[in-house]
């Protein structure tokens, strides 16, 4: 996503922040950019999906359209990113996504993502599990179908985007009729988190819900496919079977193959859903392979299994295993054996003698010298060395599995959670994201990958695992524990959210933290950089100063004009930069001037305390004070302490003075008698 | 003072040497010199010797102190003036008793030596209490503006005064 891309997504959500702050018409309505007026009295529980609400919505200019908002109060923040990019996508089978916002939820009064769909009119596809439509019987339905689905996938594609959200609880009929099916929402929550595992393909399924990433569109294809194919049977598959156990037998049998030996697909489908469904995810169908399938043209399946398999297995935990994905899980369910294994050579050897692949010998070779030669970490070798086998799978980690565009959702969870960081400071402090995209073919690793290490390194304000969440996945949106429960999904909310949680109550923390700085850095860019220094320097007025100028600027570059209860905040936070002036009048001027400046406008507050010609006034005068100060107690240190020295001075002045007059007194006398005798 | 002690120790040393180096005819001249003077002043060196005793005590008592004979010996001279004038004009072999038995002439020669005395012991004290008492006053004056200076520009002005010491 581009910069100027987030523009238009911050731009939004400002726009959404200015609807929130508009008064509520009662207390279960909500007006969304002065047209959509969401109706929380009226929920519409069958249209709620990835964890969202669904509630009706009136349009006030066109009266007639039917609508119905998804709030998003799952377990996941919504998708931010792709936003603009549903919104503007036009296609008949996708549900149409009219606008998004910031709402106040009024069940729990909270701030929440808001996106405005059309409304289905003839309801859902699935229910209960059990299909509505019968494809069995209407091949060309199928085929039209699967075209359509194919078309949803190619305009995600052709946008960089994928849905993650393509299963049999999300399609509905579009029409009363029921003649048209669109698929529903994808952007409530994180990708692919409600996917239930038999849509999942065996790469997505190995990954940890939070962490299976965006994916691509093959991911899509493989959900469309399973859609189809349930479709096709008339009801939902795999639906009581453990995640864990599905992905064993996607392994162990191949997808179709599980699910023609839980149901036989019938031939007339099964070819183009063998094509859609390939485990191998750059062999599965696009709509081009698909359309000339249909079009009765000869197109390719890629090897199978049995002709790929190679001669020699490897044999882990008493049990042979061949492919590369097999022995990837089964050196992740036997770590201590797997890195005998890889320190004994076999596992070099089996690549080498099994798969015939000696590059990939080679590569095992050096990891295998290199954890020779160092102590090193048991998890992170089998890690690494599963990276090598089978680089389409995501990269297992001690507990965790995740692509590396899903970690950053995982650690923002893990984040909001509380649960334990040390993994994922040992991962992003690894080079197995590195590694894992150096193996792949089709993705180039983002620019940003080798920053990882150094924010990890640095623990400063601005850095750290927060960095890394915003400066890698757009999607996330800042969870400060001083937004008081409100969304913020860009730099123009940050000072909003910051004003509202102060005037719901007064807070003695200081008016930010390494979660907010981290995103603003993200969000606004280098610019920040010099105020970031600052924030880390050890003096105290030096933070206030850096924060004082940040929010200014973001409130002159972003709004809104007047920020009162932020204000309010910051001038309580201000008192270490009033004290930077030495002057104590001074200093109670400037607090009874900070206390008036109730006007909301931050750059008032930054003019009045960081005014140089008094802080040149205040300086020089000080080291005048100084100086007089030094000289006065030096003299009153003198007085104090040269009390028998300054007696004797005063005894020897006084005796001096008394022999002067005893002379005097005897000239005056031999004066006043030669006088008087003369006269005489 | 020790210096000025030294010098008048030199001076009367160089007295003495050359007090020695005259011949025994040249010593004797001097001596009956001196003599006929004190006879024919016989009445003023009368007065002198009387007028002058206490400043003659504390030559012999205190010899070190000279301010003490300086002060006392002035106003003791001072005193002594008044008669000594007055005997010149008058001057005979029976004036000395006239001048020795008038007794207010007497208090007015030796109460002279005992203002001197008594300006000798007790001013220097009085000039040190009253400079103790401006001292205090100077040091209050201070403390005020030091706490003018603390109340305008804080604590932490005063930390950073050196120690006197």
């Amino acid at each position: 996503m581009t910069v100027d891309e987030e523009i238009v997504v911050n731009k939004s959500g400002d726009e959404a922040q200015n609807a929130s702050s508009q008064p509520k018409l009662d207390n279960q309505k909500f007006l969304l950019k002065e047209r959509f007026e969401i109706d929380f009295s009226r929920p519409l529980v069958w249209l709620d999906n990835n964890g969202g609400k669904a509630f009706a919505v009136s349009d006030r200019i066109d009266t007639t359209r039917r609508l119905f908002a998804l709030i998003c109060c799952g377990e996941t923040p919504p998708r931010l990113s792709i936003l603009p990019y549903l919104k503007s996508i036009e296609n008949s089978a996708l549900m149409k996504l009219v606008e998004y916002g910031i709402v106040t939820y009024s069940p729990d009064n909270a701030q929440k993502m808001a996106l405005i769909y059309e409304e289905p009119l003839g309801g859902k596809v699935f229910d209960a599990g059990i299909c509505s439509l019968s494809l069995k019987e209407a091949p060309e339905k199928f085929r039209t179908l699967a075209l359509s689905f194919m078309g949803v996938i190619d305009a995600f594609k052709n946008m960089n985007i994928t849905h993650r959200a393509i299963r049999t609880d999300n399609l509905y009929f579009r029409d009363v009729g029921k003649s048209e099916i669109v698929i529903g929402d994808c952007a409530a929550a994180f990708p692919a988190f409600f996917q239930p595992p038999a849509f999942e393909a065996i790469e997505s399924l190995y990954a940890d819900k939070v962490a299976r990433g965006n994916g691509s569109d093959k991911s899509d294809i493989y959900s469309a496919a399973v859609t189809l194919t349930c479709m096709v049977l008339g009801h939902d598959i795999l639906q009581n079977v453990s995640a864990p156990e599905v992905l064993r037998q996607k392994i162990k049998k191949g997808s179709l193959a599980l699910i023609n030996s839980i149901e036989k697909i019938p031939a007339t489908f099964s070819n183009a859903l063998r094509g859609m469904m390939n485990d191998t995810p750059s062999l599965r169908w696009n709509y081009s392979q698909l359309f000339s399938f249909f079009e009765g043209k000869q197109v390719s399946y890629g090897p199978t299994s049995a002709t790929e398999r190679p001669k020699r297995a490897l044999n882990i935990n008493g049990e042979k295993v061949y492919m590369p994905h097999d022995v990837v899980y089964m050196l992740h369910s036997n770590i201590d054996e797997a890195y005998s294994l890889i320190l004994n050579g076999k596992i070099s050897d089996w690549a080498k003698n099994g798969l015939e692949n000696e590059a990939l010998a080679a590569k095992i070779d050096v990891i295998v010298r290199q954890e020779k030669s160092a102590a090193g970490n048991k998890n992170l070798t089998v890690a690494r060395i599963a990276c090598l086998i089978d680089p389409i799978l995501p990269i297992k980690f001690k507990d965790m599995a995740f692509f590396p565009d899903g970690i950053a959702k995982a650690t923002f969870m893990a984040l909001k959670e509380k649960k334990n960081l040390k993994p994922f400071v040992e991962i992003f402090d690894s080079d197995l994201i590195k590694l894992w995209y150096q193996e792949q073919e089709s993705l180039r690793s983002p620019g940003n990958i080798t920053e990882f290490r150094v924010y990890i390194m640095r623990q400063e304000i601005g850095y750290g695992i927060e960095r890394i969440i915003y400066d890698f996945d757009n999607d996330l949106p800042c969870v400060s524990p001083l937004f008081n429960g409100e969304i913020v999904i860009g730099a123009p909310q940050v000072l909003r959210a910051l004003n509202n949680a102060f005037k719901k109550e007064n807070i003695s923390l200081p008016p930010y933290d390494r979660t907010i700085i981290a995103f603003l850095r993200c969000k606004i860019g280098k610019k920040i950089d010099s105020l970031i220094s600052d924030l880390n320097s050890p003096r105290e007025e030096n933070h206030v100063a850096a924060i004082l100028h940040l929010y200014a600027m973001l409130q002159n570059k972003f709004g809104p004009a007047e920020l009162p209860n932020l204000a309010r905040w910051l001038v309580n936070f201000s008192k270490p930069l009033v004290r930077i002036y030495h002057n104590k009048k001074y200093q109670r001027y400037l607090e009874k001037e900070l206390l008036k400046s109730n006007s909301g406008k931050l750059y008032e507050i930054v003019e009045l305390l960081e005014n140089e010609s008094a802080l040149e006034k205040d300086r020089t005068d000080y080291a005048a004070v100084l100086n007089e100060a030094n000289y006065l107690s030096l003299e009153k240190n003198r007085i104090e302490n040269g009390g028998p020295k300054l007696d004797e001075e005063a005894r020897a002045s006084a005796l001096k003075l008394v022999s002067v007059l005893s002379i005097l007194a005897m000239t005056a006398s031999f004066a006043y008698n030669l006088i008087s005798w003369v006269l005489k | 003072m020790k210096s000025k002690n030294t010098k008048e120790t030199d001076k009367s040393a160089q007295f003495g040497r050359s007090f020695r180096k005259l011949n025994v005819f040249q010593k004797a001249l001097l001596i009956v010199f001196f003599i006929l003077i004190c006879i024919i002043s016989f009445p003023i060196v009368l007065i002198l010797i009387f007028g002058l005793l206490p400043t003659l005590t504390i030559l012999f008592v205190d010899k070190k102190n000279y301010d003490k004979q300086l002060i006392v010996g002035c106003f003791n001279i001072a005193g002594v003036f008044f008669y000594l004038f007055g005997l010149l004009n008058k001057f005979s072999i029976g004036q000395q008793n006239d001048i020795a038995d008038n007794i207010f002439m007497v208090i007015l020669m030796l109460g002279s030596a005992a203002l001197g005395l008594v300006l000798y012991n007790e001013l220097p004290n009085f000039y040190a209490y009253v400079y103790k008492l401006l001292s205090a006053r100077k040091i209050d004056k201070i403390n005020a503006k030091l706490e003018k200076l603390k109340e305008d520009w804080g604590d932490e002005i005063v930390p950073h005064v050196p120690s006197a010491e």
